[in-house]
């Protein structure tokens, strides 16, 4: 006979645990995102289109 | 070889630094090259899901060997090298240094292009590890682990050369990519080998399983996403001559990407023998998934307003804006199957394979092929050839596409609902034979076939367009002028780079609340003081010293080496928590106190030839917890029954019924006969015909090391010398060669089709004897059908909560 596995209830906290550290991540890049200086923003998303030659 | 610091030439004051475009070059050609070939081979089986002789009665030609050639190829070569193509060429510009090492670049496109051509000819020779998208076997493993060394190098080798102070997002989206993929394989692919071709994994069972779909997920996550999406936020702003329509909106993208991916693996186990609480998580992170799938999605497409007009005439855009469309609509599919009632339906069906589909033709085709198509005038130098055929390809690919997943989406939710349809008030199976469900849906299988031809046709299009540009054209490397020199004062180096404030207090912050979570008592109470001390600690440090948080933020993502270090932190964290629970149980826990014995040796051989014929591409060993299942096979599986299987078979798609309790059900003549022509017995089966299983001769001689790799992995083989080994072989075969003569098919012992045979009858029989009993003269029940009785060992079923409660009858209706 087989049982199903039985886990430990602290491993059900892990899901939390990993929610308020996604979280945390999530308010953090956001916010830092939503006040980034709009001159930083304009170089930053500039990147990609500077000029550049080919031989 | 030249130094790269020759190739800058001081010019008016500035430094001028040609890229390195030739190795640019090499790749897109051999993804068009390799494309092509994945494509082919995807069009072949698709065939043979259509017409059955298309397996030519070819052990090297089977659906089951070349699915995973058709997979590998598409993934490692065809994306693969576009990937690489993409990064070095987007990086050079986006850091102003030409790629660190020309050594390291041809070694590693040279490498890598053996590892595929070595892929090639072992998949279909039966050399494989019979895990999903891990099919190589180790030595190529090992060959894979260190060109992603060495592309790791060279790129990072490159970023500490820069020019540029700042990364832009879509390096950090290379840099999670080539951090993500390192701990993804090294983890999936520890195994023991027992020869040059041949190892077992770590991992067993239910663990195994877990690890697997960690790195199945995440291979979609971080192969064939992340990277594309770097791709994406460099290309088509280029494509389109403007910025990304909200540079802030990718931070969020890239950060939530990162962190939620990384959980959601367990939504390919739902309905499992998985612990529930890991099926919770990963059907919630999917869910989350959404928001920044869908904001990246979106700000991919909204970079193309104002030139929504060029859409319609020039190729590139087009691709782009159907790439990123497709980016959109499979990741909102994604997470819709992730749900466990519509995963109970759509699980084991060709409706995941549409998805996938419309995921790697509609949004990594279609990306490679605008990339590609943007990069050769200017590569080669010369305009397009046919600017008429390319829009043909979009066409004829985007037909095919549609054609494609329309398919699968009515092929696979017929499946699901006829496979799992019930009436009498649910205790019969409304469809009872699972041939039902093949050959309904067989003239979707032609669609499918079509549709794939008319995209394939696409691809051989561009390559017919992309020869006729470059023949003859001059080759052109890039170059920039810029005026800094790649050692400025932003290069942190190793010591500030890792200890620096918030590297620091985020690996505080972060260790403390993993220990809250997982610890007891006193220990938990004091991580979580430490959590909370850690964020006060961060403030006070904040006012006393000046500090900004923008200065902390920008001083994490000023330099590779804290970025990189946090992105580790955030991928490590989904795994661990998900896999070492699971991991730290005994197998002992697992099979409840050893209720499980292992296989006999002739049946591990068996297993293994299971394994090498590739049976787990149409055949699942796990009986989910739902009605259909259950009616229809047995007894739910449970998590100790696979807990010695190295590698765990529980399949990912029913072309075939489940075979995880298959064993007794029929007797060996059946299974004999079968193997040797499936429509004899299954009228209307699409399997192929196995006659090299009669005539081949097992080689024994592998098993005495196969079995001392098992006893290390902790499987509780007996002690015995090799001698009582082959005794306890033969004697097993012998008896079941005689009950194949007994029944009309006189067979030597020694061949493979003995130990496939013993192998498919353990299934499902933890302690059952190992012979079954003489074939019996009564006729067997058709295949696909339910049988009447209860597999031996499976008399009463256990109930989630480990309360025992009588087992559900397979019904015969």
């Amino acid at each position: 006979m087989f049982r199903r596995i039985i886990l430990e209830d602290w491993q059900r906290t892990l899901s939390i645990v990993g929610w308020v550290i996604f979280a945390a991540v999530f308010i953090t890049s956001t916010l830092r995102a939503v006040l980034l200086p709009k001159e930083q923003v304009r170089k930053l998303e500039g990147l990609p289109l500077e000029e550049e030659s080919y031989e | 070889m030249k130094s790269p610091a020759t190739y800058s030439e001081e010019c008016q004051g500035k430094v001028r630094i040609p890229f390195n475009d030739g190795v640019v070059r090499q790749f897109c050609l051999a993804s068009l090259l390799w494309g092509i070939v994945g494509m082919l081979v995807g069009v072949l089986i698709a065939t043979q899901l259509a017409f059955w002789q298309a397996n030519a009665a070819t052990p090297w030609l089977t659906f089951g060997r070349l699915r995973p050639l058709h997979t590998n190829a598409v993934i490692f070569a065809f994306v693969g090298n576009m990937m690489f193509a993409g990064v070095y060429y987007s990086t050079q510009r986006l850091v102003k240094a030409r790629l660190a090492s020309d050594l390291l670049s041809t070694l590693h496109f040279w490498a890598w292009q053996l590892i595929i051509v070595a892929a090639a000819i072992t998949l279909p020779m039966g050399f494989t590890r019979g895990k999903e998208y891990a099919e190589l076997i180790w030595p190529i493993n090992i060959s894979v682990a260190l060109v992603w060394v060495v592309f790791g190098v060279n790129f990072f080798w490159t970023l500490q050369r820069r020019r540029e102070r700042t990364l832009y997002v879509a390096v950090w989206f290379y840099i999670a990519t080539i951090i993500t993929i390192t701990v993804l394989y090294i983890v999936n692919h520890l195994q023991i080998p027992t020869s040059w071709t041949h190892a077992y994994p770590v991992f067993g069972g239910i663990q195994d399983a877990l690890v697997q779909w960690w790195y199945g997920h995440n291979a979609v996550a971080f192969f064939l996403t992340t990277p594309m999406l770097g791709i994406m936020y460099y290309f088509v702003p280029k494509a389109a001559g403007r910025p990304v329509y909200s540079y802030r909106l990718s931070i969020v993208h890239f950060w939530s990407i990162v962190f939620l991916y990384i959980w959601a693996g367990p939504h390919h186990l739902l309905n499992t023998a998985l612990p529930n609480w890991l099926q919770s998580l990963g059907m919630v992170f999917s869910l989350m998934l959404w928001a920044p799938s869908w904001g990246g999605m979106l700000n991919g497409l909204l970079t193309l307003r104002g030139v929504w007009n060029r859409v319609r005439t020039e190729p590139v855009l087009q691709f782009f804006a159907a790439a990123v469309t497709f980016y959109g609509m499979s990741t909102f599919e994604g997470p819709l199957l992730s749900i466990k009632s519509v995963n109970a339906l759509s699980h084991y069906t060709d409706w995941t394979i549409g998805h996938v589909h419309s995921g790697a033709l509609g949004w990594n085709g279609f990306l490679t092929a605008g990339m590609i198509y943007w990069l050769v005038p200017r590569l080669w130098k010369r305009p397009l050839h046919s600017t008429s055929a390319a829009q043909m390809h979009f066409w004829l690919g985007m037909v095919g596409i549609l054609l494609y997943i329309a398919a699968m989406w009515v092929s696979g939710i017929t499946q699901g609902l006829l496979l799992s349809a019930t009436q009498e008030s649910g205790s019969v199976l409304a469809y009872p034979n699972f041939l039902d469900a093949v050959t309904s849906t067989r003239w979707l299988m032609h669609l499918r076939a079509f549709g794939g031809l008319l995209y394939m046709g696409g691809f051989v299009l561009m390559a017919w367009n992309v020869l006729r540009t470059i023949r003859g054209a001059e080759k052109s490397d890039g170059y920039i002028d810029v005026v800094s020199s790649p050692h400025s004062d932003f290069q942190l180096g190793l010591r500030r780079g890792l200890f620096n404030p918030p590297v620091l207090y985020s690996l505080s912050l972060i260790l403390g609340l993993i220990g809250w979570g997982a610890l007891d008592g006193l220990p938990s109470g004091l991580c979580l003081c430490g959590a909370i001390a850690t964020i006060l600690a961060a403030f006070l440090h904040k006012d006393l010293t000046g500090t900004t948080w923008a200065d902390w933020y920008d001083l994490l993502l000023a330099n590779a080496l804290p970025f990189s270090v946090l992105t580790t932190v955030a991928v490590l964290i989904g795994g661990v928590a998900q896999i070492l629970p699971t991991i730290l149980l005994s197998t002992e826990h697992l099979t409840q106190g050893g209720a499980q014995e292992p296989y006999s040796p002739l049946q591990l051989y068996g297993r293994d030839l299971y394994i090498k014929e590739g049976c787990y591409n149409c055949h699942s060993q796990m009986i989910r917890t739902l009605a259909g299942d259950v009616l229809r096979y047995g007894p739910y599986s449970r998590a100790g029954e696979s807990a010695y299987d190295h590698p765990f078979q529980w399949g990912s798609k029913r072309t075939g019924p489940d075979l995880a309790r298959v064993g007794g059900k029929y007797p060996n003549i059946w299974h004999l006969q079968h193997m040797r022509d499936p429509r004899q017995i299954s009228p209307g089966s699409t399997m192929p015909t196995y006659p090299w299983l009669l005539s081949d001769k097992a080689d024994w001689n592998v098993l005495p090391e196969r079995i001392r790799v098992q006893k290390r992995l902790g499987v509780p083989y007996k002690d015995a010398t090799d001698a009582e080994l082959f005794a306890k072989v033969k004697a097993e075969a012998d008896a079941i060669a005689a009950d194949l003569k007994a029944a009309g098919a006189p067979v030597d012992a020694d061949r493979d089709i003995v130990a496939m045979i013993a192998y498919l009858q353990r299934l499902g029989k933890p302690l059952a004897p190992t012979v079954v009993p003489v074939a019996q003269p009564s006729t067997p029940p058709p295949a696909g059908q339910p049988s009447s009785t209860v597999p031996a060992g499976q008399a009463a079923g256990v109930s989630p909560s480990g309360v025992s409660q009588p087992a559900t009858p397979n019904v015969n209706p």
